[in-house]
């Protein structure tokens, strides 16, 4: 089956924090929830309106002793929300966690919940989704990775256009919808809008409700910080930010009702504010400090994986100067939380001030990972042609999530469709039918046996057959997703914040958005231009094995086949900047982009791209994948990002840049690029290290994530070490791969103390 | 056709210690001195050699059959290499499911080198970097000379790492191509050296002399081996001998025991297998005495 309720929906890495009200409370609320969500003569807008008023304030939770701004947030298994990592997805129930909530309950209560179970079983928006879209064998559900194609309904990765909501305030954009109405007529939406904004307003009364509730308890020095929070709150709900705080305070509470978990450029929203209070003395640089640490701390503890994106830097700011203030303080903030969230993001050109490229490369070498590099040299130009918008619209790209783009304010780019090309290949080289589990996932797309594919230019050929066709079917569910959305909600409080939705009158999935863009993931992109340059050259040039042998070794997971494997294994792989490789991963690359791209255009949307995402689904999805023809064993991840298969580049970092560097940027819409140091080589030769960067974006790189790897890592090295060839030491003064030392002096190395 | 190969041993890229900026190191096979320390073994003969890890070996006996010389036989379930008979050829290197075998020493054809040499060519521009050639002896192999003029050429920045115990004319014949070289200056005592390294220092230090006053840029190192020249005394005949050359910098490189495991693929026992790895504090002390003759003296490459 395509579809079952129960299954997770996302993958969690992070514990989440448990909810604050009692069980009994939760089932209440919930219980309200789906009354209001079921009462009849509403419009979808009152409707999800009304739902939110059910929500919000009752969620909100206490004010932690150590929260500078006000504004933390549960989420139970039935509710309101834009994307799986809190909540769910529009109206939803998240069935696995209502379940595992019931047992809470005292037995005689647990009837309850069944009757909750029943009715969203038929109301919430995935499911509907679910039943509609997927086809059982070939496009599953998120996450089920026996499929070559998963589908989902989302709105991942939006970033609100906070910076008219700081020139307006809420009031601003209360007597923007009134004008509006009166202008184009009233309309369901702006009347719950304007509701929104009411609630907005409630919500903060009741947050300064719960800061003087903390005073009755605190010192002096708290009592002043609550008492800031309580001025703020008084009067962000109406007016626009007068201060630093009073605007991150906005921007924070906004945020949280909105359900998004990607923040943007805050130094552009956030940096005037802040330079304007430093300028005139009412903020310290400590402060701001302390009060941005505090917003890290918030998000971190949303736990939302692999999101809450704050980007600094880059082109498109109003007030550079300003911006770079606020990015020199958030850089110090991630040096000293080393969160895993935010996901802190710098965004560079050949203008960057020098210090700020300095303290990004000094945060990286702590072992902090972050900042994420991007490069607007080569990504501006490119997101200009991949989303076919102006050069100042493309000024406001931002990275959300494992690495896609959109533009800020402007457009959706949520990643609804994930596609396994490595299954793919499979499939196509076994008659239809995936070797990991017998099932034929051909879907009708009539194949050739092994046995009558006679050139590669045949096995190519037919693998971009079924491509195509599974491309077909992921346009096909991404429109679908943005259809049945809409159909449901109008996800309000994001409609207001992005173009053109106030002005056109029309939710954001309803015609609103400016720029309706989608992406769609692809996983395995390297095994499967490795798999082909090893067939390719043992196959057809060296035929050292006939096609139908290998395609038999490999479904066997090359048992008694060690030998073959290792020649694959050994053939040229991709990140050694080698042309037999790289030049196998461009022309995929460019087949697979095209070809989502060219179909999103003709599917009427603004852009629909592949992006070569950084997450756990590579791996997740590896373990039900077979053995690949590139020597990768059944149930191993799969290439990670737009890297490698782990171990398989072995000539040093220049090398693999400049295989990174190598995919045309324009043609996609956000890939990750890995690259990882050790600490010495990392640190003792920054110059070096700069200039290496340097270079690698000159020549093309869009994007770097730098992980200085620590102790684990050289551990794990040890226990496996054809996974990390790639692990460059320093001992001594010399140079080695940490993977061919001997065993004590790689004691030696990882007895050192990494780093302070 | 010789003339137009070299049989190279590895090519590393991204290197940073050899020579100034990124550069991309060619190890050449062949060596004439025999160092008790070395740290790359493989590199001595001027022939390809066989790297067996029988640590990996599960006993299949495929490279047994492959062998055409008879030099492999099973024993205590492993593949045990008789090195009098073994002939370097290679032909049980890809018949073994676990990598058991490899060649050191690939004949490469200079432009093939050079090919891979110049990827990093914007690398190299962006950071005063260039090609390498370590070894060995990197001059030994005639063609090696011919590698250099082509990069030089190809406006790639040239050093080398010799021994400079070396033919005068080829010395001279590779600095004209040559942006730097770092000459190995192991020991100031000749019997020492000889002894221990199967070198002649008068050649060595005749050599030496011809680079000063002709004005090439070499930079003289000493790898500090324990029990052979980590003394004072042995130090500063070699700091003595740089100033008397008009030397202003000097390299001390710290004992290494990187070579150990390559000793064992080689059939040989490590030579100095209990000897800790030298940490470079433990040369600050001889840093120091470098300044009393003048030497700017840095720690590791």
């Amino acid at each position: 089956m395509a579809f079952n309720a129960e299954i997770a929906q996302n993958v969690e890495v992070s514990i989440k924090i448990p909810p604050e009200l009692s069980p009994m409370a939760q089932l209440e609320l919930m219980e309200r929830y789906t009354a209001v969500h079921s009462a009849p003569g509403q419009t979808k807008e009152g409707r999800e309106a009304a739902c939110l008023r059910v929500l919000y304030p009752a969620l909100f939770r206490s004010i932690e002793p150590a929260d500078l701004i006000a504004g933390r947030l549960d989420f139970l298994p039935i509710g309101f929300g834009c994307v799986t990592s809190v909540g769910g997805v529009g109206h939803y129930c998240v069935f696995n966690k209502l379940t595992k909530f019931k047992a809470q309950l005292p037995e005689g209560e647990q009837g309850r919940v069944d009757a909750l179970y029943q009715y969203w079983l038929e109301h919430d928006l995935k499911t509907k989704y679910c039943r509609d879209a997927l086809k059982d064998d070939i496009v599953g559900m998120f996450i089920d990775c026996d499929y070559p194609l998963i589908a989902t309904a989302r709105l991942s990765g939006m970033m609100l256009d906070y910076r008219t909501l700081m020139e307006l305030g809420i009031g601003g954009l209360r007597r923007r919808i009134k004008t509006l109405q009166a202008e184009k007529g009233d309309s369901a939406f702006y009347r719950a809008s304007l509701d929104c904004l009411d609630l907005f307003g409630v919500c903060c009364n009741a947050l300064a409700k719960k800061a003087a509730r903390g005073m009755e308890t605190a010192g002096p020095e708290r009592r002043a910080e609550l008492q800031r929070m309580i001025d703020a709150l008084g009067n962000i709900r109406e007016n626009p930010p007068a201060t630093f705080f009073e605007a991150l305070q906005l921007f924070w509470l906004y945020a949280l009702l909105a359900g998004v978990i990607n923040y943007g450029r805050m130094d552009d929203v956030l940096g005037p504010f802040l330079q304007r209070d430093l300028d005139e003395g009412r903020l310290t640089e400590e402060e701001a400090f302390r009060l941005l640490k505090s917003l890290w701390t918030m998000i971190e503890n949303r736990r939302t994986t692999v999101n809450g994106r704050i980007i600094v830097g880059g082109r498109g700011r109003r007030d550079p100067e300003a911006a770079d203030t606020f990015a020199r303080i958030a850089m110090k903030v991630a040096q000293a939380t080393r969160y895993v969230e935010p996901q802190f993001t710098l965004r560079f050109d050949r203008n960057t001030p020098e210090d700020i490229m300095d303290a990004a490369l000094d945060t990286i070498g702590q072992g902090a990972t972050y900042p994420t590099l991007y490069n607007d040299d080569v990504n501006i130009p490119a997101v200009m042609r991949a989303m076919r918008v102006d050069e100042k619209t493309a000024e406001q790209y931002v990275p959300f999530g494992c690495g896609e783009f959109v533009i800020q304010g402007q457009s959706t780019g949520t990643p609804n469709t994930c596609i396994n090309l490595l299954k793919l290949l499979q499939i196509s080289l076994n008659g239809g039918v995936d070797p990991m589990d017998g099932v034929d996932k051909s879907d009708g797309v009539p194949l050739l046996p092994a046995e009558e594919l006679d050139s590669f230019e045949a096995v190519y050929g037919q693998y971009k057959r079924l491509v195509d066709h599974y491309l077909d079917l992921s346009v096909a569910a991404q429109t679908r997703s943005y259809e049945i959305m809409n159909q449901e909600v109008s996800f309000l409080f994001t409609s207001i914040l992005m173009d053109d939705c106030l002005g056109r009158g029309k939710a954001v999935l309803d015609g609103g958005i400016r720029y309706l863009g989608g992406t769609n993931e692809t996983y395995g992109n390297i095994n499967v231009s490795d798999s082909l340059a090893a067939i390719k050259k043992v196959v057809f040039e060296e035929k050292l094995v006939t096609l139908p042998a290998l395609r038999d070794a490999a479904n066997a997971d090359f048992a008694g086949q060690e030998r073959l494997r290792r020649a694959l294994w050994e053939c040229p792989k991709y990140g050694n900047d080698d042309p037999y490789a790289d030049d196998m991963a461009d022309d995929l690359f460019r087949f697979v982009a095209s070809g989502v791209r060219d179909r999103g255009i003709a599917a009427g949307m603004q852009y629909y791209l592949i992006v070569i995402s950084n997450n756990q689904l590579n791996t997740e999805w590896g373990r039900r994948t077979a053995a690949s023809y590139d020597g990768r064993h059944r149930g191993q991840f799969m290439n990670p990002a737009n890297n490698p298969q782990g171990g398989a580049n072995h000539s040093g970092p220049t090398a693999m840049l400049n295989s990174l560097a190598r995919f045309d940027a324009g043609l996609h819409g956000g890939s990750v690029q890995n690259i990882k140091f050790t600490p010495d080589f990392f640190n003792n030769r920054r110059d070096l290290i700069k200039q290496m960067f340097r270079v690698y974006f000159d020549k093309g790189g869009c994007h770097l994530m730098v992980t200085v790897v620590d102790r684990g890592v050289l551990e794990a090295a040890v226990e496996r070490p054809e996974e990390y060839r790639d692990l460059i030491v320093r001992v001594s003064g010399f140079s080695a791969v940490f993977v061919n030392l001997e065993p004590d002096i790689q004691q030696e190395l990882m007895s050192r103390v990494l780093y302070g | 056709m010789a003339e137009k190969t070299l049989l190279v041993t590895e090519i590393e890229r991204s290197a940073i210690h050899d020579g100034p900026g990124l550069r991309t190191v060619v190890f050449l096979q062949g060596c004439p001195l025999r160092c008790f320390w070395c740290c790359n073994p493989e590199t001595q003969p001027l022939t390809p050699v066989l790297l067996h890890n029988g640590k990996r070996c599960v006993g299949c006996g495929c490279c047994v059959s492959a062998c055409p010389h008879g030099a492999i036989s099973l024993a205590e379930g492993r593949a045990q290499v008789d090195r009098t008979r073994c002939r370097s050829c290679g032909r049980c290197v890809p018949v073994c499911p676990t990598g058991v075998n490899a060649l050191s020493g690939r004949a490469m054809a200079l432009e093939e080198i050079l090919d891979i040499v110049r990827r990093d060519m914007d690398y190299y521009k962006a950071t005063d970097g260039g090609l390498t050639l370590s070894g060995g002896e990197p001059l030994l192999q005639p063609a090696a000379v011919k590698l250099l003029a082509m990069a030089k050429r190809a406006g790639i920045s040239t050093w080398v790492e010799t021994t400079a115990f070396l033919p005068w004319e080829r010395l001279e014949e590779a600095a004209r191509f040559l942006d730097g070289l770092y000459v190995d200056y192991k020991h100031s005592d000749a019997a020492a050296l000889e002894c221990s390294a199967g070198a002649q220092l008068e050649r060595i230090e005749e050599n030496l002399r011809r680079l000063a006053s002709a004005g090439a840029p070499f930079t003289l190192r000493t790898p500090v081996i324990p029990g052979f020249n980590d003394s004072e005394a042995a130090l500063r005949g070699c700091f003595a001998f740089a100033r008397d050359l008009g030397r202003e910098e000097y390299v001390l490189l710290p004992y290494h025991s990187l070579g150990a495991g390559k000793y064992k693929k080689l059939g040989l026992n490590p030579p100095m297998a209990q000897t800790p790895v030298m940490k470079p504090e433990a040369l600050s002390g001889f840093a120091a005495l470098g300044a009393e003759y003048g030497l700017r003296v840095q720690i590791g490459g």
